[in-house]
């Protein structure tokens, strides 16, 4: 084990063309096209491992294929091309210009744990006497206070959560490769960059936005990406069951809408993919569920992709109830089911009352950026990052500084990888363009690593 | 081959806890809740299998607490799940389930 080493300055002589900020779909794309280019490409990844929201889900919409089926050979390639660096568990601070390109400031977030010496076997994880609830489960799984993030984490290195972790040294005891590093230090990581990609992703919007839903005062009143663990075939529990008491659901129900398209909640726009996440999901759980009632409460179907509508009218034939109506309110009775309050507009208006075992709201896509301006690009007034050109979808309008994914907008993952592509050509033929009036070799770029030297 | 503690780990380990005290006891109530938790529901599930319902029952933990020290047994390799009992889950403790696959 290495000493404490106090502050140390690491100073890396490094050529980054591009630098993409995020490490889902769109980001992956992104560094791949771009590194088929020949241009050398740093990712870089706030969570332990890439692979974004997408390798969390459990299938995609309209085709039903594995969602991780298609996200990890993206995260295998790009962690094996010999033109990208991966820095996951690293933030970005700041994006300013310097001359004629652009200089970051990231943060290096400590894992505790030496990457080169580090083999993913887990036996520091199996030791680990603590648990705490998984994010990568939403919650609903647990994992230990040092651990492989999840079972296709990219890269297979262990984290630990300092939160959790009462310093026993069963880890240090159980690394046979002495990877252990509880002295490691944030790093402040400053990299220059001939171009910046900006595909930092969203989030859902909290459940607990409109109180009329009463989502506080239930566990089975659950989020979608909650629905995608649970039906995920490596889920938290193995099989679909309800969070509060295991119970096997017998009647779910789908609030769409429930993030969305409402003023009230400062989010007026359509998210794009809750109306086919949500047949998804409701598709998926009447295979998961053959005996269950499965209702979807919305306001209209957008139906708007290529095979979307047909992927619709199959849901409609599977037997799925779609009852047309702004659901108004969300009462958790004392028996653990909810009563759901619903006009039912092609009934004749009439207000019915049915009673649920487990709630789904379909939230609205937020953008996790939430001050782009930071990262030298300007947002529109929804917050997420502003282009201002449509006949050019994928820039800024910052020299340098492009954007893909849902950083722009709530988007599918089909229309997320393509604006990657978009966003990657235009990085390229803009590194292309400097090269041209610069001369042929891209300027020589620094990697200074300010900080305690941890691996 | 395990790694044995050398002066520079314990001095590593030292300096963690020097920079993660936990002066309100956040952590160590977490710990202890969490320890007397699962204790009780391993013995439990040492006596018979059961659903989640029947061990909240039996231990006075909320059911959705119980629900989340089974998934992760489950998931660490200390209960397995040994079908339907009705609308729940039935979870064995892993030392019972190999006795009675055995008999």
């Amino acid at each position: 084990m290495s000493p404490a080493n106090g502050q140390a300055t690491q100073q890396q002589e490094i050529r980054y063309d591009a630098v993409v900020v995020g490490g889902g779909i769109a980001g992956l794309q992104a560094a791949l096209d771009l590194a088929d280019q020949d241009y050398q490409v740093l990712v870089v990844e706030k969570q332990p491992s890439i692979g974004g929201r997408m390798i969390s889900l459990s299938k995609v919409f309209p085709t039903l294929d594995c969602a991780s089926c298609i996200t990890t050979p993206k995260m295998s390639a790009a962690a094996h091309h010999p033109n990208i660096t991966l820095m996951t568990y690293a933030t970005v601070d700041a994006i300013e210009p310097a001359g004629d390109h652009q200089r970051l400031t990231l943060t290096k977030k400590p894992r505790y744990v030496d990457t080169s010496t580090c083999i993913g076997c887990r036996l520091c994880e199996y030791e680990c006497p603590v648990e705490y609830p998984d994010p990568f489960e939403e919650g609903i799984g647990a994992v230990r206070a040092i651990a492989v993030p999840f079972a296709n984490a990219i890269p297979q290195y262990a984290v630990l959560n300092p939160d959790y972790c009462i310093a026993c040294g069963a880890c240090v005891r159980a690394c046979a490769s002495d990877a252990i590093r509880l002295d490691q230090q944030p790093e402040t990581v400053t990299v220059e960059a001939g171009a910046v990609v900006l595909a930092t992703g969203f989030h859902l919007n909290s459940t607990t936005l409109k109180p009329q839903y009463h989502a506080t005062e239930s566990k089975d009143i659950i989020s979608p990406l909650h629905l995608e663990r649970l039906l995920a075939p490596h889920g938290p529990y193995g099989r679909v069951l309800r969070p509060s008491d295991g119970k096997i659901p017998e009647s779910v129900a789908f609030v769409l809408c429930a993030g969305s398209r409402d003023q009230s909640i400062g989010v007026p726009y359509c998210s794009r993919v809750c109306c086919m996440y949500s047949i998804k999901q409701a598709m998926l759980l009447s295979g998961a569920l053959p005996t269950a009632d499965i209702t979807l409460y919305y306001m209209d179907i957008r139906a708007f992709g290529k095979g979307f509508e047909q992927f619709y009218q199959n849901a409609k034939a599977m037997g799925i109830n779609f009852v047309k109506g702004k659901v108004a309110r969300i009462a958790p009775q004392s028996d653990g089911d909810m009563v759901l309050r619903v006009e039912a507009i092609e009934d004749g208006g009439q207000v019915m009352e049915n009673r649920h075992d487990l709630v789904v709201l379909a939230q609205g896509i937020v953008p996790d950026l939430v001050m782009p301006e930071n990262l030298g690009a300007a947002r529109e007034t929804d917050g997420f990052v502003k282009r201002p050109d449509p006949l050019r979808p994928a820039w800024t309008g910052c020299e340098g500084i492009f954007v893909a994914g849902t950083a722009a907008g709530p988007k599918d993952i089909v229309d997320s990888i393509m604006e990657a592509g978009s966003a990657a050509m235009e990085a390229s033929h803009y590194l292309a363009q400097k090269r041209a009036a610069g001369g042929a070799e891209a300027p020589a770029l620094q990697l200074e690593v300010i900080g305690a030297s941890g691996d | 081959m395990p790694t044995k503690l050398t002066p520079a780990h314990r001095e590593a380990l030292k300096r963690f806890r020097d920079e993660h005290t936990d002066p309100a006891g956040t952590l160590k109530t977490y710990v202890a809740d969490f320890r007397h938790e699962r204790k009780q529901i391993i013995e439990a599930l040492r006596k018979a299998p059961a659903t989640v319902p029947e061990l909240a029952s039996q231990t006075g933990f909320s059911a959705e607490r119980v629900l989340w020290h089974v998934t992760a047994m489950r998931k660490y390799g200390a209960a397995v799940e040994i079908g339907p009992d009705g609308s729940y889950v039935k979870y064995a403790y892993i030392e019972q389930a190999k006795k009675k696959e055995k008999e």
